[in-house]
């Protein structure tokens, strides 16, 4: 994921904040953002930092929440803190003002959907979708995942090769028997018997083969599930 | 300068991890003024504290007067500074004071022992 494409999931997620709120969020994040770059880390590495998106959104908006409160009840004036000369509590820098592959101002137009609300926080912040949502799995399901994978693996070919083979065999010993009475190298009722038993071969063999990929494929559904905990 | 476990941050009551972070971010003002990413790096040593919950901290601080911010011109962009006010530094000892009370009462209470 690039910083872009998180900033902007964490943005989707921030719907209830004022255009200013969001600005102020991402200055802070863009700067931080410069430093790491600054200090050699890599745009994976520090997306990593930051952590996945909705994450992100919804510490930014508990505490924020909770940071609102105590300003209220503090009476504090939280826009014009005392001893700020430049600025005071409002970012007003430019969040692009970086070097690294800053994309277009355009691209930081806030959507017009989603007009900030009284209370901001009031309805909270909307579900991830349920792809982004990472589960956890523990190393025992992993080493499972492994060995059953490897397991099933072989299954799948015995099984399914088998079928093949059998109704290979079976076209096989059709096509030879067909050849060799052709050519006259044996009798009628010879030929019919191989090539009767050629065609039993064949059609067990392309029998066979429905269920045992109906079989495979349902082991690997199983396991599949098991290994992500589902 | 010992090092406390998230999961140990973690566990603690909401409010007293609040005031441990804010003490924590205060303490790396104290000795003048610094910048976000600065901050993480000089409280990783004590506290691990991620980008996202920092950003809250400074912002509650500053609306209560206990920090000031500037902005100042970096390496081609502008990077944000935080500094300590009087209120910061009085925020500061206060927690200290309360952390040695509670520091108290829990040697009291389980004698030192976990």
């Amino acid at each position: 994921m690039t910083y872009i494409k998180w900033k902007d999931e964490v943005e989707s997620y921030l719907v209830n904040l004022s255009q200013e709120e969001k600005q102020k969020i991402f200055s802070y994040f863009s700067e931080m953002y410069a430093d790491k770059r600054d200090a050699g880390k890599s745009e994976a590495q520090i997306i990593e930092e930051f952590g996945a998106p909705y994450d992100v959104a919804k510490r930014i908006l508990a505490d924020s929440r909770d940071a609102s409160g105590s300003a209220a009840a503090n009476g504090a004036n939280a826009s014009q803190p005392s001893g700020g000369n430049n600025g005071g509590g409002n970012y007003n820098y430019n969040y692009y003002n970086y070097n690294y592959g800053s994309p277009p101002p355009a691209r930081h137009e806030e959507p017009a959907a989603a007009p900030p609300c009284s209370d901001p926080f009031a309805k909270g912040i909307p579900m991830p979708p349920p792809a982004r949502q990472k589960r956890k799995r523990n190393a025992a399901q992993i080493v499972f995942g492994i060995i059953f994978g490897f397991l099933l693996t072989v299954l799948s070919i015995a099984l399914i090769g088998s079928a093949i083979a059998v109704a290979v065999d079976g076209f096989v010993s059709i096509g030879f028997t067909a050849g060799a009475l052709a050519a006259g190298q044996c009798g009628g009722a010879e030929g019919a018997t191989m090539i009767g038993y050629g065609l039993v071969l064949s059609g067990v063999g392309i029998t066979l083969l429905a269920p045992f990929s109906a079989l495979c494929s349902a082991l690997w559904r199983g396991l599949k599930k098991f290994v992500k905990g589902a | 300068m010992y090092s406390i476990r998230r999961s140990e941050v973690l566990s603690v009551d909401a409010q007293i991890k609040k005031g441990v972070l804010d003490a924590c971010v205060l303490y790396a003002l104290k000795d003048g003024e610094s910048y976000g990413y600065k901050i993480i790096i000089d409280l990783q040593r004590v506290i691990e504290i991620s980008e996202s919950t920092l950003y809250p901290i400074l912002k509650r601080l500053e609306a209560g007067g206990a920090v000031t911010t500037r902005t100042k011109e970096f390496n081609g962009r502008l990077r944000r500074y935080y500094k300590i006010t009087p209120t910061g530094l009085q925020k500061l000892s206060e927690s200290k004071r309360d952390f040695e009370a509670i520091n108290t009462i829990y040697l009291k209470i389980f004698g030192g022992k976990r």
